[in-house]
């Protein structure tokens, strides 16, 4: 009897660690904590990407109505180079992202960034992501999960072509892409 | 083992939470309308990469500090790289309330709300979920815990009872040490340290990625230091020491909802000491210089998953192996753990609940004064414990509940049971209230030990008793809180009876040849007291903090017995700590401490801890730190009769520091 139970005890623990495992999509929390890096990474940027003296919004993108929710909570009346942050969600495709200075894709916007990225060099236009492959195939930042918590890589270089110099803090703190170290 | 598993009743109850906890959570974990957004405690980029994306965790270990019904302190890695410290034991220093008395430059005696001992403290100290204790002697060997400060994430401090959530024997306080996430170092980091007191000591750390988010670290570590210049008998101080340690952590992220850890660490120290013991022939007091070593040994592994936005779980398994000798005393432990912990929310209603197990196999050498009565070869406990936490207005008063129930091989079953009340009914304000009760189980030494104790010429032995209870500690707690976007305070009281408290009882054979000094569970000890903290900062470049603590220990003893652990005492303590950031290159820290009361039996002292860091290039920095300046001299620790070790003179100290991060 008394192996049965431990044996039972055991599978037990397993069939919890390993059965009731669901797809977690990104709580409002996590969305919160991302919008405030994209804030932050606007905040650590100079370059030609954004011109306060002729732009009056600092305007952040995206596709996904649940981020610009959290977004809009958390980024309520902030400033980048005393400009307002426009929070501002993007319906379609063929929508004019030109005015973005931050562009973010969900996890859910994998294809559409394919379609959006096909032909376009994107100039003047913070370009950050949270899928597999975003660096690769052209994004400047990702964002990833370790550890319950939000981490980042960068490709300073992309960031650069297109007009964006990223301070050493920012850099120092995130994972730069294809880093040996 | 077979004990364990013969009782299936309890078995069947864990079997049948676990049931009932995977239905409820497959009704309501993905109800994402249910779902509050937290606030963010700030958009600061440090506060960002220490932000939990859930409001659950897997891993023990505290959520929003003003959502928080208990008296805690958070240490950060800032403040304590920019503090100065070398070592964990005098990284608490820093948090009000802590009692952290050095004995010499080694050893260290620490505890928050009642007398440190340095055999016994009632506090858990925890390494990533990991317990250090040692179960020879219910506490902790500070100067074995050599973990890296510079890859500590943060250190949380709980002053009073937290056995609810993390285990037995924390009566007084929890110290839970989290380490920095392997992808949050990468790269090189060395460091080299000199001074007055430390001949050197260098530290050395490289971390990298292994693709799929994944990554890992290791590190290795030696220290040499000096001796103190002055004892507290005629002996000459012989406190040096030599430490060596070798570790790494490996974080593997098999996706964004599972991870697992794997990290080990061993330590090796050889250390002088100055000990006070009986002549063998004629049992008189001598005072004889000892160099002892100790060897230690940890691996833990940790699952942690995802299970929906509002769920999660963890399995946690670890070993650990101390081993130690000194002239006295050879023991060598090998502990084994297994715990599993499960966090929900349910609509408004978060449960938290686990399941731990843990084997400890025990040799204790037998030598001219340590002999054991019974041959305990094994020492196992094990339980569970529920916490939910009701809201009862939203956004205003909460209710907390729970139990902890453990059975372990000395002292049978025991209960935690806790409530705490938390309302906020201004997002400024909060007022906190709680009422728990805490367990102490007697350590080895106290149950199963026979020791040859010091004397004027009778034979006089220190002896355990198979027969002693658990101590339990009814505690209640009342605290408030206000936080200003430039100021706060955070003040707590406390009154704490504990019964069945460990005293000694003299008992002299007829021909008056032999003292038996026995250990009994008969005592009653009430500590009462408070901690008060106000956070200032005037400005972004400066950073002030004040706290103030007080605690009074009184015991009830019956007749013919006297305290095994402190006396009637107490202790006030006022911390001043302030930094200022000159410029983004140059920052200045400043500690003042002062300590008053008897109960460590010391006279008063203030001391100034002073640190100067200055960040020479984006990858090389420079501290210099002056430690215990002002005051000269002075004894922190003088409570003898509780330790065989001799006390040296701490002594104002000067070292220098630098660091390249590539």
């Amino acid at each position: 009897m008394i192996p049965i139970f431990r044996r039972l005890f055991i599978v037990k623990l397993l069939l919890v660690m390993l059965f009731i495992s669901q797809a977690a999509l990104a709580t409002p929390r996590e969305d919160a904590i991302k919008s405030g890096f994209l804030y932050n990474f606007a905040r650590y940027s100079d370059g030609d990407w954004f011109n306060p003296d002729i732009k009056s919004t600092y305007n952040i993108c995206s596709f996904n109505p649940e981020f610009i929710v959290a977004a809009k909570n958390t980024l309520k009346d902030l400033t980048i180079k005393k400009r307002l942050i426009n929070v501002y969600l993007l319906t379609s495709l063929q929508e004019n992202i030109v005015d973005c200075n931050t562009l973010f894709l969900s996890r859910g916007d994998s294809e559409k960034w394919a379609l959006i990225s096909e032909n376009k060099a994107f100039i003047n236009l913070m370009l950050v992501g949270e899928f597999d492959g975003f660096l690769a195939s052209g994004g400047h930042i990702n964002f990833f999960i370790v550890g319950g918590k939000v981490r980042f890589e960068i490709d300073p270089i992309k960031l650069k072509n297109s007009g964006i110099n990223m301070s050493s803090k920012v850099l120092r703190l995130g994972r730069i892409h294809e880093r040996i170290f | 083992m077979h004990k364990f598993f013969s009782h299936k009743r309890y078995i069947t109850a864990a079997i049948l939470l676990s049931n009932t906890i995977l239905m409820v959570n497959s009704v309501y974990a993905e109800d994402e309308s249910v779902y509050v957004l937290e606030e963010l405690p700030s958009l600061d980029f440090d506060a960002l990469m220490a932000a939990d994306v859930q409001v659950t965790s897997a891993m023990k270990r505290l959520q929003n500090m003003s959502e928080t019904a208990a008296s805690i302190y958070v240490l950060t890695n800032k403040e304590i790289r920019e503090s100065g410290v070398t070592n964990v034991a005098q990284a608490l220093k820093l948090v009000p309330g802590m009692q952290v008395r050095q004995l010499d430059n080694n050893q260290w005696a620490i505890t928050s709300r009642s007398t440190a001992g340095k055999h016994s403290s009632k506090l858990l100290v925890m390494v990533d979920g990991q317990s250090i204790y040692n179960p020879g002697f219910a506490g902790v060997y500070w100067e074995a815990l050599n973990i890296p400060l510079y890859d500590i994430e943060r250190i949380e401090v709980i002053r009073g009872q937290g056995g609810l959530l993390w285990g037995s024997n924390a009566t007084n306080g929890v110290i839970n040490i989290i380490s920095k996430h392997s992808a949050d170092t990468l790269g090189v980091y060395a460091q080299a340290t000199t001074g007055t007191k430390i001949d050197h000591k260098v530290d050395f750390r490289i971390g990298g990625d292994l693709g799929n988010y994944s990554s890992f670290r290791i590190f290795a570590s030696s220290e040499e230091t000096d001796v103190a210049t002055k004892s507290t008998k005629s002996t000459s101080a012989n406190d040096d020491g030599r430490k060596k340690s070798v570790g790494g952590r490996l974080d593997l992220s098999l996706n964004d909802d599972l991870s697992f850890i794997v990290q080990a660490q061993y330590t090796s120290i050889n250390m002088g000491q100055n000990l006070r013991l009986a002549d063998l022939d004629t049992y008189q007091r001598v005072y004889l210089q000892d160099q002892y070593t100790r060897e230690h040994f940890q691996f833990m592994t940790r699952l942690e998953q995802t299970l929906s936005s509002t769920s999660n779980q963890m399995l946690q398994a670890s070993i650990s192996s101390q081993q130690g000798e000194q002239l006295y005393y050879k023991d060598d432990f090998v502990i084994t753990d297994v715990d599993y912990q499960m966090n929900t929310l349910i609509k408004d209603i978060q449960i938290d609940w686990g399941v731990n197990y843990r084997y400890t196999s025990i040799s204790i050498d037998e030598t001219d004064y340590f002999t054991n009565i019974q041959d305990v070869d094994s020492y196992n406990h094990f339980g569970g414990f529920l916490q939910v936490q009701f809201t009862l207005l939203p956004d205003e008063l909460k209710l907390i509940i729970g139990n902890r129930s453990e059975k372990n091989s000395f002292t049978g079953w025991g209960h935690q049971p806790m409530a705490r009340l938390l309302w906020t009914p201004h997002s400024k304000h909060t007022i906190w209230a709680a009422i728990s009760q805490g367990v102490r189980i007697p350590s080895l030494l106290e149950y199963n030990n026979r020791a040859l104790a010091s004397s004027s010429g009778i034979k006089t032995e220190i002896v355990g008793n198979a027969d002693l209870k658990s101590e339990k500690s009814i505690s209640k707690e009342l605290g408030y809180r206000y936080t200003e976007n430039s100021w706060g305070i955070d003040v707590s009281l406390f009154h704490t009876e504990a019964r069945n408290v460990l005293a000694v009882e003299a008992i002299p054979n007829a021909t008056f040849t032999l003292i038996n000094l026995n250990f009994v569970s008969d005592a009653d000890l009430t500590t009462y007291g408070g901690e008060a903290v106000i956070k200032w900062k005037p400005f972004d470049k400066i950073t002030t903090e004040l706290g103030y603590s007080i605690t009074a220990y009184e015991y009830d003893l019956p007749q013919g017995t006297t305290e095994a652990i402190g006396f009637d005492s107490y202790l006030r303590q006022v911390i001043v700590k302030s930094q200022y950031a000159l410029n983004p290159e140059h920052s200045i820290a400043a500690i003042y401490r002062i300590e008053s009361g008897e109960a460590y039996d010391t006279n008063d002292f203030s001391v100034l801890d002073l640190t100067w860091n200055w960040q020479i290039t984006p990858s090389v920095a420079f501290s210099l730190t002056g430690n215990n300046l002002l005051y000269g001299k002075h004894l922190e620790y003088n409570n003898t009769n509780e330790t065989y070790t001799v006390p040296t003179y701490i002594e104002p100290n000067y070292f220098a520091k630098i660091t390249a991060k590539f």
